[in-house]
C-alpha cells in the first residue's frame, strides 16, 4: 500500500519504530512460543508430571485417535463453535441492533444484559446445574405445570442426547459481551450514513441490513474470533454441569485436556490433545478469514 | 484520550512500584530458607510452609489450623509454620507435582498414596525420616503403615490418616419403612430398598461426578465381599466378582435419587441430610454436617452387609486411601530438624486426641480417647471401625489415574443401561491395565 | 435518536432481560439461605434473611485482600496488554514496512489452550521470582491476553484512513506524534473494546491464579470463591455471598467507565470526518 508519500516518510520515520513492537514480541515469545515448544516437545513423551520423560513416539497421538472420548470432545467443540457463531452471535447482533435504536430504557437493558458476563462462568454453571436438577430444579418445576406425560421427570443433564445442548443453553443466552462489542461499533457509525439512507427512502430493517451490518464488519470479525478462541478454552459449563458426562456425552477438548493432564496425569497425552486443538483452531480461523474476505463490507 | 493514556501509563508505573513493595512475596520457601540461614551464624527462625486441602470448612481443617497455631506459639522465634490451603484437591495435587517437577518440592504436604501411581513417594525429592525414627516415635505408628511408606529402605512419608468409609443410616426412615434392623446381607439390603421405594425414599446416596466416592465405596464393599479384600490389587481381577458388584450398583442406581447420575458429592450428601435417601457410605468428615442437620440422634453407623459365599471376613471395612504426610528434601540441618520437630509434635498423643475430640477424625498414629470424650456419632463410628478383621481401600483410590478418570463415565453408562455390568467391569479393567 | 421498537421486539428484549438478570437475582437470594435450605427450596425466597454467609465469607477468607489483588491484576494486566497491543499495532500499520507475518505471529497465541501451559508458566514465574505476587499475575495475564488485545486493537486501528496519517506527517507530526495525536484517539473504540474484554477475563480467571499464588498477598477473589467449593465441603450459599461481593466492584467500574467509553467513542466518530 506504499505511496510516494509513504516512502518519503518511511526513511526518516523511525529507527526506533522497532521499539514499539518489542514489548509485544517479547511477551509473545515468553508466553506462547516457549510453552508451545514445551507442548510439542512433551507430546511425544510419556510423562506424569514428576518422573523422568520417556520417549513414546507417536503413541500418544495414536491413543488419541483410538479414544472415543477424544473424538466426542472434538465434535462437541466444533458444535460449541457452531452454536457460538450461528446462534449466540446473531442473537447478540439482533439485540445490539434493537438497542442501538435507543428505545426507552435502553441503558438499563444494556447494563442488565451485560451483568451476566461479569459474573464468573463458574457461578453461572452452578446456577444452571441447579436449574436443571430433576428433583428441585426450576426446569422440572416449570415442566410440571404442563400436563404432558413425556415432559415429566426429564433429566436433561443426565440424558446423553440432551446433555450437550443443556450445557450450551446458558452460553447462548448470556450474550452481553458480543452485544457490547456490536453496540460500541454501531454507535461509532456517523449519523450521515443513516441520514443518507433515510433520504433515499430506506426502512429501518433495510438500513440494518445494508448500512449497519456491513459497517460493523470489524466487530463481527472480532466477535467471531473471540467465539472461536473462547470455545476452544471453555470448560466450566461441561465441567460443573455434567463433568463431561453422561458417559462423555458433553465433554469438549478443553475439559478433555484438563482431565488428561490433571486427573490422569498423562501430560504427554494432554499435550498431544493440545496440539490437535491448536491445529483445529488454526484451520477454523483460516476458513473464517477466507469466508470473511469474500463477504461485502468495509475492511482493509 | 491522550491524557488518559498517559495517566494510564502512570497508573501502571505506580502499580509496579506498589506491587514491588510489601505485597510481593519472597521467593519459594527453600530459597528464603537459605537466605535466612546464611544471614547470621546464630539460630534464625525457620519458616516452613505446609500445603493442605483442608480448609476451615471442615472440622479437621479447623483442628489443623489450631494445632499449627499452638505449635507456632510454643516455638516462637525458632520455627514458624504457615498453612497454604488449596481447597481444590486436584488443583493442589497438580501444584505439588509441578513443584516437584521443578525441583522445589513443598516443605510439608499431604497426599493420597496410590499403589498404582507412586510418582510422588518415588520422586527422590522427599525427606527420609528413617534416621530420625527413634523407638519412642516409632511406637506411635503401626509397623504395617511404616512399611507402606518405605521405598528403597527410605521412609519418605509419615502415616496420618486412612479414614474408614462406613454405612451411615437414617433410623427414622428405616422405622418408617418397617425395617427394624440394618440389613446383614446385600440381598436383604436390596429388599430394604424395595421397602424404601414404596415410601418414596431413595435407598443409597450415590453420585458420578469427579471421584464418584459414594458409589466407589458401595462397589468396593460388594466386590471385596464377593472377590476378597485384595481383589483389585491382582492384575487379573476376578471377573465375575467385579461384574456382579457392578450389577448390584446398577440396582442401587435404580433405587437411587433421580439426580444421582451427574450428581456431585454435595448433592449426594445433601440427599441424605435432607432425608431423601436412607443410607450413605462416607468418611468421618460427614459426621459434623449430620449433627447439624439432624437434632435427635436419628443417625447411626452400621456394619457392612455381608454376601453369599463371602470371600472376605465378616465385619471388614472399606477405607479411603492412606493419606500420609511428607516433606521436601530439606535445604540444611536446621530445616531438617525443624521439620522433624513439627512432625513429632503433630503425631504426639495430645494432638492425635484433638483430632478425635474436636475434629471427629481418626488418625493413623494412636489416639487414646474414651467414648464419652468424643461426639456420640463419632463414637459409634469408631466402634464399628475398631479391631476389624480386614480392610479394603475404596476402588477409585487404587486405580491407575487414567482409570480413575474413566470411572465416572463407566458408572454413568452402567446406570443409564448403555453397558451391561460385565461390560462395565471389562472397561474398568481395560482402562486400568492399558 | 429515539426510534420506535416493535412490540414483539420489546417482548423479546424483556424476556432476555429477565433471563439475564435471573442468575444475579438467584445468587443474591441464595446467599441469604443456609446450605440445606438451598437444596430444599432453591427457588423460593429465604425463610430468614440472614447475612451469616457474608459474615462467614469475610471471616474465613481475607476477601478485602482478594478484592484488592483481583483489581490490581485485572486492571494492571489490561493496561499493560492494551498498551503493548496499541504500540505493536501502530508499528505494523505499514509505515515501517515490517514483515507481514509479524501480525500473525502476535495473534496465533489466541488458539493455544493455555491450560496446557501451566507447567511452563509455573517454571517461568518461579524463575523470575514472581511466584505469589500480584506483579506475577499482572505479567502472566498480560501475556496470555496479549493476542486477543492485539487482534482487537489492530482490527480497529486498521480502519484509520491513510489520508489522515499522511496529512499528519505532512503537518510535521513525525512517527511518535502521529501515534499519540492521530491514531490513538481514532482507535478509541478498539481500545475500549479491548479493555472491556481483558478486564473481565482477568477478573474471572481462576486456573492460573490458583497455580501461581499461595497466600493472600496475591490470591484473587476467584481463588477465594473456590475455597468455599471444596469437593467434599462445598458451602454454596457462602460461595454465592463471595461471588456477589466479587461482582459488585466490576459492576461499579463498568457503570463508572461506561460514560467514558461512550464519550470516547463519539469523540472518535467526530474526528473521523
Amino acid at each position: 500500500m506504499a505511496s510516494h508519500g509513504h516512502r518519503r516518510l518511511a526513511t526518516g520515520a523511525a529507527p526506533y519504530g522497532w521499539l514499539y513492537l518489542l514489548p509485544a514480541l517479547a511477551f509473545t515469545v515468553v508466553f506462547f512460543v516457549v510453552p508451545l515448544l514445551f507442548v510439542l516437545g512433551v507430546s511425544p513423551m510419556q510423562w506424569d508430571g514428576i518422573s523422568a520423560f520417556q520417549f513414546a513416539g507417536l503413541r500418544n497421538y495414536i491413543a488419541l485417535m483410538e479414544d472415543s472420548a477424544f473424538s466426542t470432545a472434538f465434535t462437541n467443540t466444533l458444535l460449541w463453535i457452531a452454536v457460538g457463531l450461528f446462534v449466540h452471535l446473531p442473537l447478540a447482533l439482533l439485540v445490539a441492533l434493537l438497542l442501538s435504536k435507543r428505545p426507552a430504557g435502553w441503558r438499563v437493558f444494556r447494563t442488565a444484559l451485560f451483568v451476566p458476563s461479569i459474573i464468573s462462568t463458574t457461578a453461572l454453571a452452578l446456577l444452571w446445574y441447579f436449574i436443571f436438577n430433576p428433583d428441585f430444579g426450576l426446569v422440572s418445576a416449570l415442566l410440571a405445570l404442563i400436563p404432558l406425560e413425556g415432559l415429566q421427570g426429564l433429566r436433561l443433564l443426565a440424558d446423553p442426547t440432551t446433555a450437550l445442548w443443556a450445557t450450551q443453553l446458558p452460553y447462548v443466552i448470556y450474550l452481553g459481551f458480543p452485544m457490547m462489542v456490536f453496540l460500541t461499533q454501531i454507535s461509532a457509525i456517523p449519523e450521515e450514513y443513516f441520514e443518507a439512507a433515510r433520504i433515499d427512502g430506506a426502512h429501518d430493517w433495510q438500513m440494518d441490513l445494508h448500512v449497519t451490518i456491513p459497517l460493523v464488519k470489524p466487530a463481527i470479525i472480532v466477535n467471531s474470533l473471540f467465539v472461536v478462541t473462547y470455545n476452544l478454552r471453555l470448560f466450566e459449563y461441561p465441567f460443573i454441569m455434567t463433568d463431561g458426562g453422561p458417559a462423555n456425552a458433553s465433554i469438549n477438548l478443553s475439559l478433555y485436556i484438563y482431565k488428561t493432564m490433571l486427573q490422569s496425569f498423562d501430560y504427554g497425552g494432554a499435550m498431544a490433545a493440545s496440539a490437535a486443538t491448536i491445529a483445529a483452531g488454526l484451520v477454523i480461523v483460516g476458513l473464517m478469514f477466507t469466508v470473511a474476505r469474500r463477504l461485502p463490507g468495509d475492511t482493509r | 484520550m491522550r491524557t488518559s493514556i498517559r495517566s494510564g501509563v502512570m497508573v501502571v508505573a505506580v502499580l509496579f512500584t506498589a506491587c514491588g513493595g510489601p505485597s510481593a512475596s519472597p521467593q519459594s520457601p527453600q530459597a528464603s530458607q537459605t537466605q535466612q540461614q546464611s544471614a547470621t551464624p546464630q539460630a534464625q527462625q525457620v519458616n516452613l510452609t505446609m500445603m493442605t486441602s483442608y480448609g476451615p470448612n471442615q472440622s479437621r481443617g479447623v483442628v489443623l489450623q489450631k494445632v499449627v497455631d499452638e505449635f507456632n506459639k510454643s516455638h516462637e522465634g525458632k520455627i514458624r509454620l504457615s498453612l497454604e490451603i488449596n481447597p481444590d484437591h486436584p488443583g493442589m495435587v497438580a501444584k505439588i507435582r509441578t513443584m516437584i517437577a521443578a525441583g522445589r518440592p513443598p516443605d510439608i504436604f499431604h497426599y493420597n498414596l496410590n499403589p498404582n501411581d507412586l510418582a510422588i513417594p518415588q520422586s527422590g525429592q522427599l525427606m527420609d525420616f528413617a534416621p530420625s525414627m527413634d523407638a519412642s516415635w516409632k511406637s506411635r505408628f503401626s509397623a504395617d503403615d511404616l512399611a507402606l511408606f518405605t521405598f528403597d529402605g527410605k521412609l519418605v512419608s509419615l502415616p496420618w490418616q486412612q479414614s474408614p468409609a462406613l454405612f451411615y443410616y437414617n433410623k427414622a426412615l428405616f422405622k418408617q419403612a418397617g425395617i427394624s434392623q440394618f440389613p446383614s446381607t446385600w440381598s436383604e439390603l436390596l429388599k430394604a430398598c424395595d421397602a424404601f421405594k414404596a415410601k418414596g425414599v431413595a435407598c443409597v446416596s450415590l453420585f458420578t461426578q469427579n471421584d464418584a466416592w459414594h458409589t466407589s465405596n458401595a462397589l468396593t464393599y460388594v466386590a471385596a465381599c464377593l472377590g476378597g479384600l485384595d481383589l483389585f490389587s491382582k492384575p487379573d481381577w476376578n471377573a465375575s466378582a467385579v461384574a456382579d458388584s457392578f450389577a448390584v450398583v446398577k440396582q442401587l442406581f435404580a433405587y437411587g435419587t433421580a439426580d444421582a447420575v451427574g450428581a456431585n458429592y454435595d448433592v449426594s450428601s445433601k440427599g441424605f441430610l435432607l432425608g431423601k435417601t436412607a443410607i450413605v457410605i462416607d468418611g468421618p468428615w460427614a459426621i459434623d454436617p449430620m449433627n447439624k442437620a439432624f437434632t435427635n440422634s436419628e443417625i447411626a453407623v452400621a456394619r457392612a452387609p455381608s454376601c453369599d459365599a463371602a470371600k472376605a471376613p465378616a465385619g471388614f471395612i472399606t477405607t479411603d486411601a492412606p493419606s500420609p504426610m511428607a516433606a521436601g528434601k530439606p535445604a540444611n540441618k536446621a530445616h531438617a530438624d525443624a521439620v522433624v520437630e513439627w512432625f513429632k509434635y503433630f503425631t504426639s498423643e495430645p494432638v492425635a486426641n484433638r483430632f478425635a475430640v474436636e475434629g471427629s477424625q481418626p488418625t493413623a498414629f494412636k489416639q487414646n480417647v474414651k467414648a464419652q470424650d468424643v461426639d456420640p456419632l463419632f463414637a459409634n463410628y469408631l466402634a464399628v471401625s475398631a479391631n476389624v478383621p480386614g480392610k479394603a481401600i475404596s476402588v477409585q483410590r487404587v486405580l491407575r489415574p487414567s482409570a480413575q478418570t474413566a470411572l465416572p463415565a463407566i458408572l454413568e453408562a452402567l446406570a443409564l443401561g448403555k453397558v451391561t455390568p460385565a461390560e462395565a467391569a471389562k472397561r474398568l479393567h481395560d482402562s486400568n491395565t492399558k | 435518536m429515539k426510534r420506535m421498537v416493535r412490540p414483539r421486539s420489546a417482548v423479546f428484549l424483556v424476556a432476555l432481560l429477565l433471563v439475564s438478570l435471573a442468575p444475579f437475582l438467584w445468587l443474591l437470594l441464595s446467599s441469604f439461605k443456609s446450605a440445606l435450605e438451598l437444596y430444599q427450596h432453591p427457588f423460593a425466597l429465604p425463610s430468614r434473611w440472614s447475612a451469616d454467609n457474608y459474615v462467614t465469607a469475610f471471616a474465613q477468607q481475607p476477601m478485602i485482600a482478594y478484592l484488592r489483588n483481583s483489581l490490581l491484576a485485572a486492571i494492571g494486566s489490561t493496561v499493560l496488554a492494551v498498551a503493548m497491543a496499541a504500540l505493536a499495532s501502530y508499528s505494523l500499520l505499514g509505515r515501517l514496512r515490517m514483515p507481514s507475518w509479524l501480525a500473525g505471529f502476535l495473534t496465533f497465541g489466541i488458539f493455544l489452550p493455555t491450560s496446557a501451559f501451566i507447567v511452563p508458566y509455573y517454571f517461568i514465574v518461579n524463575w523470575a521470582g514472581l511466584y505469589d505476587s500480584v506483579l506475577g499475575l499482572i505479567v502472566v495475564y498480560a501475556g496470555v491476553s496479549l493476542p486477543l488485545a492485539f487482534l482487537i486493537v489492530k482490527t480497529y486501528m486498521d480502519t484509520v484512513p491513510r489520508q489522515l496519517l499522511d496529512a499528519a506527517s505532512i503537518d510535521g507530526a513525525g512517527f511518535n506524534g502521529t501515534f499519540w495525536r492521530v491514531v490513538l484517539p481514532l482507535s478509541g473504540p478498539g481500545l475500549a473494546t479491548a479493555c472491556i474484554f481483558l478486564v473481565i477475563v482477568g477478573w474471572n480467571e481462576l486456573l492460573l491464579a490458583s497455580l501461581l499464588t499461595g497466600t493472600k498477598a496475591a490470591q484473587t477473589v476467584q481463588v477465594g470463591i473456590r475455597s468455599f467449593l471444596e469437593a467434599y465441603h462445598a458451602d454454596y450459599p457462602v460461595a454465592f455471598a463471595a461471588i456477589i461481593v466479587a461482582v459488585l466492584p466490576i459492576i461499579a467500574i463498568y457503570l463508572l467507565l461506561s460514560r467514558y467509553i461512550v464519550s470516547g467513542i463519539s469523540q472518535g466518530a467526530v474526528k473521523y470526518e
